[in-house]
């Protein structure tokens, strides 16, 4: 019994993961785009979620929309403003940009909000949990596994029925034939971007009630994320999905087995084994 | 001039070069020499690291796990066992060299930035285990080195010694550098970096030269890692494993001009002194201020001047040739 409740904890860890990974896989695909700069994007996500709340008292999950929107402008800014000139650039370029970028975003929010951990507090809604039989789930962690599942519902649909999602497709299969064909694929990256990094700040948004953030919290996170990408299939937002639940579970029975600062080193070698048996991941990643 | 009396002049000069510094630091206050010692350390990080960054275009953003291997093996080898660390040195660098091979493995066989993550793995790895072992590291409580100067302890009294040992140290890894850029490994390297899959097409064994390049990338940065240790006489996971000094390394490397033997030197040289010079003035105030500012050249850098320092360089220098040679012609 001990074991379904470290099985479903995980399934609930997973949910965070998947917005960031998500996020990281659909830039990866569409855009051929590393961005190592999408974990500070997260804590930036979490920095916003926290300073609505403690000025306007607003809840974290009715700011949700909000967040997700200006983080949606802040990737195409940023994407406009600068990480246009990487793209084409090899991913080499576009790993040092993003860590200088990385850098800049972490030093800023330290300079803002000093390097302490900070957290919304305890609020009551945020630590209740549900009983199942002898399972407990905690309420926040399993929202965040409804909006993740939900965010990758209609992405995968917009992706899949909608003619701008085609265009992304096509963009993703080959950026050439598909300027060719008509697609504006400038405005496709643009957009992609502000998406990924929209996914980012919903990540944050979720993380904020169930985690204290500081500046630096980007960097493991980000490890994580390219994990799951890995696993899933460079480019695949289902693979990715799948994979956050899979690396989610084996870090908690990790924990549950070990000890739970052993976890993430338990999760990097799993990263190892996948990279010697199925590098290429569990699902085909053409986006979707 | 000769190919190999150049070379001679070159070290020669590096040598003379080291003995003044070292003159100098041991005339000027403590601040300068502390400056000198750690702008040394960090050129020579970077340096080892930009063998396998740079010259193979393999980023790695694990050289901290390297660089904390070489410490703690040196540091725990010293402390319980009263072995001298200069023998921990050397013990650190096989290690440290034989850990970069094994990463190399599943990772130089892959196209992508696998490497990159896998590196950046084993460092957080380490750094995590570093801090769970407490009792054999003491966790992230720290290690202090008990001060009892003498050249078998490779602890000294002044900090002139330490440039000297430390100056001597990143000679020896310029050394390597110039040699492999010199030889058939540097092309073969270069030609890795450059296209992968051409330089297959033309006979290089691209899996064998990666896993050189980063075997002895990561030996390297261990040795100076064992330096860093028995001068701050002091190591703890965050000073030796942490991820800040892997992301300096690609920083120097970058700013300085990634791939070329004295790039990450000059690139150490240009930012290590201000950044140490913001840090003690603006420390208190806005702690993380030198490192927005390292963020920010290494994006100008990258977009605007990549091949760095040695690039600008390089292009001032050609030019002024031209222009003397125009001036010639008229």
């Amino acid at each position: 019994m001990v074991l379904v409740q470290v099985v479903v904890s995980g399934l609930l860890l997973g949910g965070i993961y998947a917005l960031l990974s998500v996020g990281v896989t659909l830039v990866l695909g569409v855009v051929k785009f590393v961005n190592f700069a999408q974990g500070e994007l997260l804590m930036i996500g979490m920095y916003a979620t926290l300073v609505i709340y403690n000025s306007f008292k607003i809840h974290p999950y009715l700011a949700l929309p909000m967040i997700a929107l200006m983080m949606f402008f802040l990737g195409v800014v940023l994407h406009f403003g600068l990480l246009k000139w990487t793209v084409g650039g090899g991913h080499n370029l576009q790993i040092v940009v993003t860590l200088g970028l990385g850098l800049v975003l972490q030093s800023g929010a330290q300079l803002l909000f000093g390097g302490n951990f900070q957290s919304l507090g305890e609020g009551k809604f945020f630590n209740s949990v549900i009983q199942l039989g002898q399972i407990y789930i905690s309420v926040s962690r399993l929202i965040t596994l409804i909006v993740a599942s939900v965010v990758t519902i209609a992405l995968i649909l917009v992706l899949d029925k909608t003619l701008w999602g085609k265009a992304v497709r096509a963009t993703a299969m080959d950026q050439g034939a598909a300027q060719l064909m008509g697609i504006k694929v400038k405005r496709i990256y643009l957009v992609t971007m502000g998406i990924g990094s929209a996914l980012a700040g919903i990540a944050g948004v979720m993380l904020m009630p169930i985690y204290p953030v500081y500046p630096t919290i980007g960097t493991q996170l980000l490890l994580i994320g390219f994990i799951i990408v890995t696993l899933g299939g460079l480019g695949s937002v289902v693979g990715a999905f799948i994979g956050s639940l899979i690396v989610g579970v084996v870090e908690a029975l990790a924990g549950y087995w070990f000890d739970s600062s052993m976890s993430s080193v338990v999760v990097y070698l799993f990263f190892i084994l996948i990279l010697l048996v199925r590098p290429q991941g569990i699902m085909k990643g053409d986006v979707a | 001039m000769s190919n190999a009396k150049k070379q001679i002049t070159l070290w020669l000069s590096a040598v003379s070069v080291l003995f003044l510094i070292t003159y100098i630091s041991s005339k000027q206050d403590y601040f300068l020499g502390h400056l000198i010692i750690l702008t040394i350390i960090s050129a020579a990080l970077a340096s080892s690291w930009n063998i396998v960054g740079g010259m193979a275009g393999q980023l790695s953003l694990g050289h901290m796990a390297f660089f904390g291997i070489g410490a703690y093996t040196s540091t725990l080898l010293y402390t319980k066992m009263e072995i001298s660390p200069w023998l921990g040195l050397i013990l650190g660098v096989l290690l440290s060299g034989l850990v970069a091979f094994l990463v190399g493995i599943p990772t130089f066989r892959l196209e992508g930035s696998y490497y990159a993550l896998a590196t950046l793995a084993l460092g957080l790895s380490l750094y995590q285990l570093s801090v769970k072992f407490v009792s054999i590291t003491s966790g992230a409580q720290g290690i202090a080195i008990p001060f009892k100067a003498s050249f078998a302890n490779m602890t000294f009294p002044s900090l002139w010694q330490y440039v000297l040992l430390a100056g001597s140290y990143l000679i020896i890894v310029l050394g390597v550098c110039s040699y492999i850029a010199a030889t058939k490994l540097g092309f073969q390297l270069a030609a890795v970096r450059e296209d992968a899959q051409a330089a297959q097409a033309i006979g290089v064994n691209t899996m064998r030269v990666k896993l050189i390049a980063g075997t002895i990338s990561g030996a390297l940065a261990a040795g100076i890692g064992s330096i860093y240790a028995q001068y701050i006489l002091f190591i703890d996971p965050h000073s030796a494993l942490g991820v800040n000094i892997a992301i300096q390394a690609v920083v120097l490397s970058v700013v300085g001009g990634v791939g070329f033997v004295f790039g990450p030197t000059l690139g150490a040289i240009a930012l290590i002194p201000i950044s140490q010079v913001i840090l003690k003035h603006f420390g208190a105030s806005a702690p993380s201020l030198h490192i927005l500012i390292y963020g920010a050249v290494t994006i100008l850098v990258a977009l605007l001047a990549p091949k760095g320092i040695i690039g600008v360089l390089r292009q001032i220098s050609s030019r002024i040739s031209n222009r003397s040679k125009a001036e010639q012609n008229d």
